[in-house]
């Protein structure tokens, strides 16, 4: 860990009784979460258990029902602007170059071209710059897409599924890319995904969603860039898929635990964590 | 693969689209010279081309066409900037779609043609009316694939843009108004195409000038070679709008993958 960059605003995120409501289906049942700044926070669960949407009010694209999201700087003030976000799908605007997608959104003056550049070479994509987007692979796209995010030295980078859409390969190369930039850079990272050995990978911790609430967090406190086929990996991916499967059934999740004997090395209960009702 | 024969599989392609009509005008040719197709109902292609030159020697054919091409750029100019605001209007703003869009769409499935008459009784022969029934015609085209093109901007794209703080005006321009662009051009050359068949028309039914004139001149007595004229001229300002059209789908929508164009060439 000695290699990490500092972060660069010493930004947290503190979520405080989040609760989500959708036309008065309960999505997401009272969260409370605090990553620490430089963190990279990883989020799994089945489809439909909150987690996209926890992200999405993260990213101010939804309001909370009550309880609070924030993302705060070093000094507690709120440093929700400092937030960027990267999509499952690129989203790049098709009638503009690969240069001008990743200043969207930087108006006039602003615009630090030379700046845009270093971003992309730093994605590997510096002898694209003029390309449109209908030319490129889809995980040149989605390179873009994160020049697009970085380019904005944000705190905190929220990534909902970005590798989702890409193929085995590209994949691969896209998560040692993320990898490598966190480690550069020095940004808090919130990871949504629905590939558990993806989220052990790369997470510092892996959160548990169920059902709108957390079910288990699990640290991951291993050297980077770790391995797939790494032992210990390999256990927390089996460990985290148990308490996926296991979670949505109590009797079956404590029949787990037991057989598991102790609870599994680094599973951690609420720790470092503010909680809203005090 | 010699140089030699790409380039002239090159030629080929880019010859093809004449090869139709180059040879129907040589078959009709030699058919009204071998007497086949009798001169009082069809004059042969040389005579038509011949009363063309005429008629620009006299000078009187060059004005028609400018007067008949400043009524349609004109009526097209504000037509289309009529529909565009609509579209825009009710794509961006769902009451003004409940105010506006019924009521258009009725608008719509009137014939300008239909209302010629009344039109003559309001403006009389003068150019409001003439530039007035293309306006009509071309609102409708441009309205409806602006609308449509505003509707099915990627929504994806419109939270990326609020995400990295694109909002208010730069939304509409950057994002909105090119994500629509592709249809819009779609309307424009419609609209483009209307409004020539539709000015022509109107020219005939009631003008001293312009090539709707020359058309409804020719046929009161019985120029069959002037009224072929009009026809092939017709044709080719058909043929030119449509460059057109293209050329601004080139300039505007670089960004196309070359299969989405209408473009072929």
């Amino acid at each position: 860990m000695s290699r990490r960059s500092q972060n660069p605003c010493g930004s947290s995120v503190l979520v405080e009784g989040l609760v989500k409501h959708f036309d008065g289906r309960p999505v997401l049942e009272g969260i409370d979460l605090a990553i620490p700044p430089g963190r990279f926070l990883t989020v799994v669960g089945k489809s439909g258990c909150g987690k996209s949407t926890l992200l999405r009010i993260l990213s101010n694209l939804e309001t909370p029902s009550a309880g609070s999201a924030r993302v705060l700087d070093a000094s507690g003030a709120d440093a929700g602007r400092n937030v960027r976000v990267v999509f499952q799908e690129p989203r790049l605007l098709p009638w503009r170059s690969v240069l001008d997608n990743v200043c969207v959104g930087i108006r006039g003056r602003d615009r630090d071209e030379k700046h845009a550049r270093e971003v992309l070479a730093s994605v590997g994509m510096a002898d694209r710059l003029h390309e449109y987007p209908g030319v490129l692979s889809g995980g040149q796209r989605q390179r873009v897409a994160f020049a697009r995010a970085l380019v904005h030295e944000p705190c905190v980078l929220l990534l909902d599924e970005p590798f989702g859409a890409l193929d085995a390969l590209t994949r691969i190369e896209a998560q040692r890319l993320v990898e490598t930039l966190w480690l550069e850079r020095g940004f808090t990272a919130i990871l949504v995904t629905h590939d558990v050995n993806e989220a052990v990978l790369l997470g510092d911790q892996v959160l548990l969603l169920d059902q709108g609430r957390i079910a288990a967090r699990f640290d991951v406190d291993l050297p980077r860039p770790r391995r797939r086929e790494h032992p210990e990996v390999a256990r927390l991916t089996g460990a985290v898929l148990d308490g996926i499967f296991g979670s949505s059934d109590g009797a079956a999740r404590s029949r787990r635990d037991g057989a598991l004997g102790t609870p599994v090395s680094g599973v951690h209960t609420i720790s470092g964590v503010t909680s809203a009702s005090g | 693969m010699t140089i030699g024969g790409s380039r002239a599989r090159q030629f080929v392609r880019r010859a093809s689209p004449w090869f139709a009509p180059v040879g129907l005008v040589l078959v009709w040719e030699l058919l009204a010279r071998a007497g086949a197709i009798p001169p009082r109902l069809m004059p042969a292609p040389f005579d038509v081309v011949l009363a063309g030159v005429q008629a620009t020697l006299h000078g009187e054919l060059a004005t028609h066409l400018a007067v008949s091409a400043l009524r349609a750029t004109v009526g097209l100019a504000i037509g289309a900037a009529i529909g565009l605001v609509l579209g825009l209007a009710t794509g961006l703003s769902r009451p003004l779609q409940l105010l506006l869009d019924g009521p258009l769409q009725m608008l719509r499935a009137v014939p300008a043609l239909a209302v010629v008459p009344l039109v003559i009784l309001w403006f009389g022969l003068g150019e409001t009316g003439k530039v007035f029934i293309v306006v009509m015609t071309v609102v409708f085209p441009v309205y409806l694939n602006t609308f449509h093109g505003v509707r099915s901007v990627d929504p994806h794209l419109i939270e990326m843009a609020g995400v990295y703080g694109v909002s208010g005006l730069s939304l509409y321009r950057e994002v909105i108004l090119p994500g629509a662009m592709p249809s819009i051009l779609v309307g424009l050359r419609f609209a483009l195409g209307m409004s020539w068949l539709v000015m022509i028309v109107a020219e005939t039914l009631g003008a001293t000038s312009g090539l709707g004139y020359i058309a409804a001149n020719a046929r009161e007595f019985m120029q069959m070679d002037m009224l072929v004229l009009t026809i092939v001229l017709w044709a080719l300002l058909g043929k030119g709008a449509d460059v057109l059209a293209r050329f601004l789908e080139r300039r505007l929508l670089p960004w196309q993958p070359k299969a989405q164009r209408l473009d072929v060439g």
